[in-house]
């Protein structure tokens, strides 16, 4: 039989002894880079002045169609999860992490090769469409490994993996904003060299995860651990197939469940700024607005670890019941807190709201593999998260509307936001009512024993 | 070709031999640092909010 490539499955199984604390850095070393996509936007303002370096002019770009970028990158994010997710499962996660390394960081050279000559569909291609691929990619690659590894801690592993996703535009804000002021002339913005930069760091950290990531052993187990003889009903210990997956009613409840706990969090995500603003205005200047963004980045990434590593006590269910009816609670006392002019209050309502939303999409994994088992996980993880593309279309969409609805309307625009945020918190009771329904999948879904694999091997 | 069926031993030790540990502690310091950078560069904006 022939060597197995280096970047096949068979490769990369672990050695007996392997240190299963180097799988969480190297998950985090792909998201700590693909999480600079939230931090996208400090590059809209000077892509839109390349030609006039100091002020835009008429032969710059619109701000118009800069937005697309993301826009493109977020949607091709989501198709290629859904469709990557199966090739993970077949190919195995180093493959996966070198294929979302090449796309990402080549998608900076791309981008920065489009700023150089000026030529906007090449960032569009590159940043937007090859990066946006590579950012699905990445994101699935590590997750199933993750909970293989930590059987015993599956909340915990994924979150921290996720967490890594958050804090990637607390690195990349910053550091971007740092390049572009070192590398700006009298007659550059300094962006191509700023992208091209990125883009060779990206990549090689990245690799570091690649070259690290091992998968365990068939049968393998932490020293010392041994599965629970009880455990809780929604806890499986049989594997449904990622195309079975798809007729169960639990997929798509759960679909329903990270789509709503999202669209509700990334409304009001979007319109922070504004908000604080408007309900506190001669008290919250913009940059103090800025700041308060910028702090629900953070809680936004430690929910995605804290929450997730709390459903590992409570379950996967208490905890989505638990988001889902303290954050109606707690979307519906917004505007009674802005009201009242109580800031503080405020800010750690809105705080915890994040904290919530960022533990919506690191408990999902934990939550999958629960319901449907580890073997495919990442693959029917990656098919749920069109359900994150779905929200971060309806949620912005959703505010937007109904605020400018209520300011034509002739309410205040200090108030504008009450029913919004109660509208949201009415997704949120929707999202508790279905999280209630949730029941284990139908044993006529479970894969046998003898059952082959489709054409797909077990990592 | 070692493979996972002609493994006999399925429950070892979770974090390896000490080489291995050290390798983990570095890449641990390589993610971290950088992340806690960037929650310090953060908070740092933030404080406008306070002041």
């Amino acid at each position: 039989m022939s060597d197995p490539g280096f970047f096949s499955k068979e490769r990369i199984i672990a050695s007996p002894g392997y240190n299963r604390w180097l799988i969480p850095p190297a998950a985090l070393s792909v998201h700590l880079c693909i999480g600079q996509a939230y931090a996208f936007s400090v590059f809209n303002e000077p892509l839109t002045r390349i030609v006039g370096v100091t002020q835009s002019t008429p032969d710059d770009w619109k701000l118009t169609s800069v937005g697309w970028i993301f826009s493109l990158a977020i949607v091709f994010l989501g198709i290629s999860a859904a469709f990557g997710g199966k090739w993970l499962e077949k190919v195995g996660p180093r493959t996966t992490m070198f294929a979302s390394a090449c796309c990402f960081g080549g998608g900076f050279l791309v981008s920065a090769l489009g700023i150089w000559l000026h030529q906007i569909w090449l960032i569009y291609l590159g940043y937007g469409v090859i990066g946006g691929i590579g950012l699905g990619l990445g994101y699935v690659s590590p997750v199933s490994t993750l909970l293989k590894w930590f059987p015993d801690r599956r909340g915990m592993a994924t979150g921290m993996a996720i967490m890594g996703f958050g804090g990637g535009a607390l690195i990349g804000a910053p550091a971007s904003v740092a390049l572009m002021d070192y590398f700006k002339t009298a007659t550059s913005t300094g962006l191509t060299e700023t992208f091209l930069v990125m883009g060779v760091v990206y990549f090689i950290s990245m690799m570091l995860g690649a070259l690290t990531i091992r998968i365990p052993r068939e049968g393998w187990k932490p020293e010392g651990w041994t599965p629970p003889v009880t455990q809780s009903r929604m806890v499986t210990s049989n594997h449904v197939h990622i195309d079975q997956a798809l007729k169960t009613p639990q997929f798509y409840m759960l679909w329903l469940i990270l789509c709503l706990n999202v669209t509700a969090g990334i409304g009001v995500l979007g319109q922070a700024s504004v908000m604080i603003q408007e309900m506190f205005q001669g008290t919250v200047t913009a940059l103090a607005a800025a700041g308060f963004v910028g702090l629900l980045s953070i809680f936004n990434m430690g929910g995605r670890f804290i929450w997730a590593s709390v459903s590992d006590y409570i379950g996967r269910k208490m905890t989505y019941t638990l988001f889902f009816f303290a954050g109606a609670l707690l979307y519906a006392l917004v505007p009674t807190l802005g009201q009242s002019g109580n800031i503080v209050l405020f800010i750690a309502c809105y705080a915890l709201i994040m904290s919530m939303y960022g533990g919506g999409f690191s408990t999902i994994p934990a939550y999958l593999a629960d319901v449907f088992g580890t073997r495919y996980v990442g693959g029917i993880h990656g098919r749920l998260l069109t359900a994150w593309a779905t929200a971060g279309v309806l949620g912005p969409v959703l505010v937007n509307y109904l605020r400018e609805y209520q300011i034509a309307q002739g309410v205040p625009k200090a108030d504008a936001y009450t029913i919004t945020m109660y509208i949201m918190a009415g997704l949120l009771v929707l999202g508790f009512a279905i999280n209630a329904l949730m029941h284990p999948v139908h044993e006529k879904h479970h894969m046998n024993d003898e059952e082959p694999n489709k054409g797909l091997s077990p990592a | 070709m070692t493979t996972s069926s002609t493994l006999i031993d399925t429950t070892t030790s979770t974090s390896g031999d000490n080489s291995q540990k050290v390798l983990a502690i570095l890449f641990w310091a390589y993610v971290s640092i950088p992340l806690a950078w960037g929650i310090f560069q953060t908070l740092k904006k933030a404080m406008a909010l306070f002041s």
